[in-house]
């Protein structure tokens, strides 16, 4: 199963978020994020709340839950719920590729799945850089986007809010 | 090494303790209670709960709790006082006691600093201390030696039994040197059968040439010489103590009967050695339970490489051998799961004290007389299910003491003995236990039911309400009839939030009710969740486990068995009709190809049954259940999610909620119901 699963610790390292350097000013404070791609746009969640990423594996699924619900899966004896990224954020859905992942998230005692596109890379967001979610977009809160973040590259990223994509 | 975390681990370690020792204290508080009721007090009862108190506080002290550590002092020395029959065991000895319990308990719950000094507790036990002690004992042939090696204990207990108007025996029995112990264990526990062993003297008669030793055993019995000789050993001896003066009126608490035996001084702290047991944490042996399930998947695989290697011409015989090993292997894993369950079993009586001292507490309150009895106490659930049980019995209780049971005065004229009964039975029955509390008080009041459900809008104004429509009635949510919210009863929760919190518990509720003779809730429940037998099903090309609980059986699906009664299939099985429906619409999954189902599982369901069309049946597991977490909580027809095997999960399918489905069947009413016994 190891060969499967990634280690957070396994992706490239970085310090994250730390108060105390925000706090004596030293450095401009930062957020260590993992960006993944959903529909060809790129978003991120907070590394803290990710416990791993699966890659993809058949699931169970679950006859009268919601569509968002993707199904469910046995990881070292826990019973892990897959959320359907692309269908939580409203996205077209898609089928599974070769490099469709599940981000397992920590979300109370039992860990839930986020199924993703692809899994990008982790990266350090300068807290100032992080922008409240364009206004045109009033759904953003019931979508779990808690802001953007451009970070000059391909395209924006957009950074999601764990307990308001999983509160579904 | 000490640091922060010892003080913090040792602090739980105190808490778990105490609540122990507590728990042990409430279960001999609300027997001495119960015996008082009767009229006989046995004094092991006093004994125990001076050991536990006296446990207490040594803990106390040794944690440095000073104010519990000072309750626990006074309250030992109270008891002392009964246990020597320095001061009876009434009512207001007996409310102290329950006080200091329930004192003690808060103490513990919220940190001794947090609380002040019980210094009104301490004042009256003190108090009661004082009293007198009982007059003098009267005067016995014994002989001037027994009488001067006498403990101060014994001697009490003499002159209890005198009081108590019981015979007095001195019984000589000669014993191999080698057994003597045993042989004398046996014997006392043979006599206090019937009596009570007040003391046992060893004698030296010089020129004994045989290994042996003699003993003279003090015995207060209440039958005749030849009775206490069957029980004897052929050589003892057996000789009558005169009494010279008569039976004294006074009843003091110990001078009650007291035919059960009690041990001497010494052996007050003895059973305090039984408690050879650790603590151990349920994640710890949650964990242990997965382990074992993962090994009984691992088993399967080997099974699966063993078949296919026993088709192969030149592995055939290292199949064979391999599907051997894999045989004993299941076996070694069934003994392991076994002994894990068993771990996490405890005993229904757990809870009883809690719920006793709640009996007593409301009864009070109300003004009402009110006894709680146990049956089976000591049947074992699965400490998860005993922890989650406590609430709704707690419901259950109240609702029997507010609703059910009269107060003295019309019991009285209902011709009922004025002390209401409440009783909590327990009985194992394969893998589900059984828990019914039933009341001897007024029965459901099928009026007030359907007043209620009419003012609620959840009955016509002139509809009837029978026994059936009324036991469908009060586990409605927002059926309460309670019309305040009130310390005795209802806190705006009703038997529908009991009866949820059951099934979540994979259980069913059941309400039986006479008119006047009283009401039964009847609950039934799986020994544990952790692991369970389950009938594996596919239907739609997903795999779901049954628990075999619930299955009543299982059949060949034929079409001519199925019929439709107004629309709704039904299926015929032995005379009777049961209503039918496939599974995958009972769970909403799309019907692809009418295919016919290949089989049929009939399921058990409140009191009635359910066939449901599977397409195949995959053979029996036992089933390592998961929670499925937040995200799909409260899906119909889920109870929870187990692994295959490779990562694959299978659901458990709830069977109430399914036939509660609204496809197919419209509720339970469409059940088939049995006649309410």
């Amino acid at each position: 199963m190891s060969r499967e699963a990634m280690n957070i610790s396994d992706l490239p390292p970085s310090q994250g978020r730390d108060p105390d350097k925000a706090a004596r000013g030293a450095t401009v404070p930062v957020l260590q994020v993992l960006a993944f791609r959903l529909a060809g746009e790129r978003y991120a969640l907070d590394i803290q709340e990710i416990i791993e990423i699966l890659k993809y594996r058949p699931m169970t699924p679950i006859p009268q839950a919601s569509d968002l619900i993707h199904g469910i899966v046995s990881v070292r004896g826990r019973i892990i719920t897959v959320v359907d990224g692309r269908i939580r954020l409203g996205l077209e859905a898609a089928e599974i590729g070769a490099a469709s992942r599940i981000i397992v998230l920590r979300h109370g005692e039992e860990p839930v799945g986020l199924l993703v596109d692809e899994v990008l890379h982790v990266e350090k967001l300068p807290v100032d850089n992080i922008a409240p979610p364009p206004s045109t977009l009033v759904d953003a809160a019931a979508r779990g986007i808690a802001g953007v973040c451009d970070t000059h590259q391909e395209s924006i990223l957009i950074l999601l809010d764990r307990e308001a994509v999983l509160n579904v | 090494m000490t640091g922060p975390g010892d003080t913090k681990a040792n602090g739980g370690e105190f808490v778990s303790e105490a609540e122990d020792l507590l728990e042990e204290l409430g279960r001999e508080l609300q027997g001495l209670e119960k015996e008082r009721r009767q009229g006989r007090v046995r004094p092991q009862g006093i004994n125990a709960a001076f050991r536990h108190v006296h446990s207490l506080k040594g803990l106390s002290g040794l944690f440095g709790h000073a104010h519990l550590g000072q309750l626990a002092h006074i309250l030992e020395d109270f008891l002392d006082g009964l246990r020597m029959g320095r001061h009876p065991l009434d009512e207001s000895a007996l409310d102290v006691l329950f006080e200091s319990h329930e004192r003690m308990e808060s103490m513990v719950a919220s940190g001794d600093e947090a609380q002040a000094a019980p210094l009104d507790l301490i004042n009256r036990l003190a108090a009661g201390e004082e009293k007198k002690p009982p007059p003098d004992g009267r005067r016995t042939s014994l002989p001037e030696d027994i009488l001067r090696s006498l403990t101060r204990y014994e001697e009490h207990r003499l002159d209890a039994s005198i009081r108590a108007g019981h015979e007095l025996w001195l019984v000589g029995v000669t014993l191999p040197l080698e057994t003597f112990d045993e042989d004398l264990r046996h014997l006392a526990s043979e006599l206090n059968d019937g009596g009570e062993v007040i003391s046992t003297l060893p004698c030296y008669e010089a020129g004994d040439a045989e290994a042996r030793l003699s003993f003279r055993l003090l015995y207060a019995c209440g039958s005749d010489a030849g009775d206490i000789k069957e029980r004897l050993p052929k050589d003892a001896s057996l000789e009558a103590i005169a009494v010279h003066e008569p039976q004294d009126e006074v009843t003091w608490v110990s001078d009650e009967e007291s035919l059960a035996g009690s041990g001497p001084e010494d052996d007050v702290f003895a059973e305090t050695l039984d408690r050879a047991s650790v603590r151990v944490p349920l994640e710890r042996l949650d964990r242990i339970m997965d382990v074992v399930g993962e090994l009984l998947l691992f088993r399967h695989r080997m099974d699966g490489v063993s078949r296919e290697l026993m088709e192969g011409e030149e592995t055939r015989s290292l199949g064979h051998e391999l599907h051997r090993a894999s045989g004993e292997l299941d076996q070694k894993l069934q003994d392991l799961q076994r002994s894990v369950i068993g771990a996490r079993m405890v005993p229904v009586s757990r809870i009883v004290g809690r719920l006793a001292r709640l009996v007593r507490k409301l009864a009070r309150a109300s003004g009402k007389d009110i006894m709680l009895e146990t049956e089976g106490s000591g049947t074992e659930l699965d400490k998860m299910m005993i922890d989650h049980l406590q609430s709704p019995l707690i419901h259950l209780v109240r609702n029997a003491i507010h609703h059910g049971i009269e107060s003295p005065l019309e019991r009285k004229q209902a011709g009922k003995a004025p002390t209401g009964r409440l009783l909590l039975k327990a009985v194992q029955r394969g893998n589900e236990v059984v828990l019914s509390l039933s009341d001897d008080g007024r029965g459901l009041d099928l009026e007030a039911v359907r007043q209620t459900a009419v003012a609620r809008g959840m009955l016509e104004e002139n509809a009837e309400c029978d026994l059936e429509v009324a036991r469908q009635l009060v586990f409605q949510p927002g059926f309460s009839s309670v019309e305040q919210v009130g310390e005795v009863s209802g806190r705006g929760v009703g038997l529908d939030v009991v009866k949820r919190e059951l099934q979540n518990l994979g259980g069913e509720v059941r309400l039986l009710s006479e008119a006047g003779a009283g009401t039964t809730v009847e609950i039934s429940l799986p020994i544990t969740l952790a692991i369970m037998p389950c009938m594996v099903v596919r239907s739609g090309g997903l795999d779901f486990a049954i628990p075999v609980s619930g299955i009543s059986e299982t059949l060949r699906y034929l079409q001519e068995r199925v019929e439709t009664v107004a629309q709704r299939p039904v299926l015929r099985l032995r005379g009777e009709t049961l209503p039918y429906a496939d599974l995958r619409e009972l769970l909403h999954m799309p019907m692809v190809n009418h295919d016919e189902p290949g089989f049929v599982v009939v399921a058990r369901v409140g009191a009635g049954r359910l066939a449901m069309g599977v397409d195949e049946l995959l053979g029996q597991h036992e089933v390592v259940i998961k929670p499925v977490g937040p995200l799909l909580d409260g899906l119909p027809g889920i109870s929870g999610a187990t692994e295959m095997g490779g990562g694959r999960a299978a659901l458990v399918l709830d069977l109430p909620s399914l036939a509660a489905a609204p496809i197919g069947l419209s509720g339970s009413t469409n059940l088939e119901t049995k006649a309410s016994p």
